[in-house]
């Protein structure tokens, strides 16, 4: 108990280093100007949720091996994390897009699959919150977390894997690995399935 | 044809894809049907718990099934959807193989 006090108190002290960082250090960024300091947020928060999805996933198949209850909890955890941190990341990519593409939301790969993930652990949240015994509970959650963590490593699989790609994505440093998904015709063809045209 | 509409040259990247995606959500819909298993009221949870999982399958499913009425072939060939269809199926027939005894294990 008295280690994790040391651990938080370090953290805060560390993340007040990193706001002096950010703001006194680092210098205003030429072309992009102060928008440019959302990067250092919207990168680590994006980074963290996955990391706790990552964790999620590894404790909710541990608990299915072990039946230990702690297993279950740190998933749920790690969840709860990781959706707060999806979340803020979804909030300040918006953000950031508004100002350098003029908008605040566009249908891209990157994007949508961001949104597609939160909506997936918010499914998870809803099915944890729901009133069943709570060691069923536990081992259909940890088999929705193993099924939701390789949806996961689909939307994120390296250029060259044989990913299918017909559009590029337009965030920045996305050279590499564009894509290029069609993701952006989703919608169109949900429209069209429903009013039977294209 | 039904709605005026032609078929494409190539018929069978199409049925590969209607088979993958077949396959696919049969699979990972009898796993994660174990939700709605009981009290009523859980099969809405099912919905949502297994439409954005199967979000990547319906895509491959989509881009194949047009190739089918397209009389225009894909620009960069049918092979890597046909992939992707066919990695969802190994991934969710492979996790219904190891996670069946848990999610039907009667505990509840």
């Amino acid at each position: 108990m008295r280690a994790l006090a040391l651990l938080g108190l370090a953290g805060g002290l560390l993340m007040a280093f990193c706001q002096w960082l950010i703001y006194v250090y680092a210098p205003v960024e030429q072309s992009m100007g102060v928008v440019q300091k959302i990067f250092y947020f919207h990168l680590p928060v994006a980074w963290w949720c996955f990391a706790s999805f990552f964790l999620s996933c590894i404790s909710g198949i541990l608990w299915l091996k072990t039946r230990r209850r702690k297993w279950d909890i740190l998933s749920a955890a790690a969840v709860e994390v990781g959706m707060v941190c999806a979340t803020l990341a979804l909030i300040t990519g918006s953000i950031w897009a508004r100002h350098s593409w003029g908008t605040w939301w566009t249908w891209d790969p990157r994007l949508t699959t961001t949104l597609v993930l939160w909506f997936i652990y918010a499914g998870y949240l809803a099915l944890r919150s729901m009133p069943l015994p709570s060691g069923g509970r536990a081992s259909m959650c940890a088999v929705v977390l193993s099924s939701a963590s390789s949806t996961c490593l689909w939307f994120f699989f390296p250029p060259g894997c044989g990913v299918p790609s017909t559009r590029q994505s337009l965030r920045p440093g996305a050279e590499g690995w564009n894509r290029k998904w069609p993701l952006r015709s989703l919608p169109r063809y949900s429209v069209s399935a429903c009013s039977g045209s294209r | 044809m039904f709605l005026g509409q032609s078929a494409g040259e190539e018929p069978v990247p199409a049925l590969i894809g209607l088979l993958l995606t077949d396959v696919g959500m049969a699979a990972s819909g009898s796993l994660l049907g174990a939700l709605s298993v009981g009290r009523a009221g859980r099969e809405s949870l099912l919905s949502i718990v297994l439409f954005p999982l199967m979000i990547p399958l319906l895509l491959a499913g989509i881009q194949l099934g047009a190739t089918g009425f397209n009389p225009e072939p894909m620009p960069d060939g049918p092979q890597d959807w046909i992939g992707l269809a066919a990695a969802f199926d190994a991934v969710f027939l492979a996790a219904g193989l190891a996670l069946f005894p848990f999610v039907y294990s009667g505990e509840d």
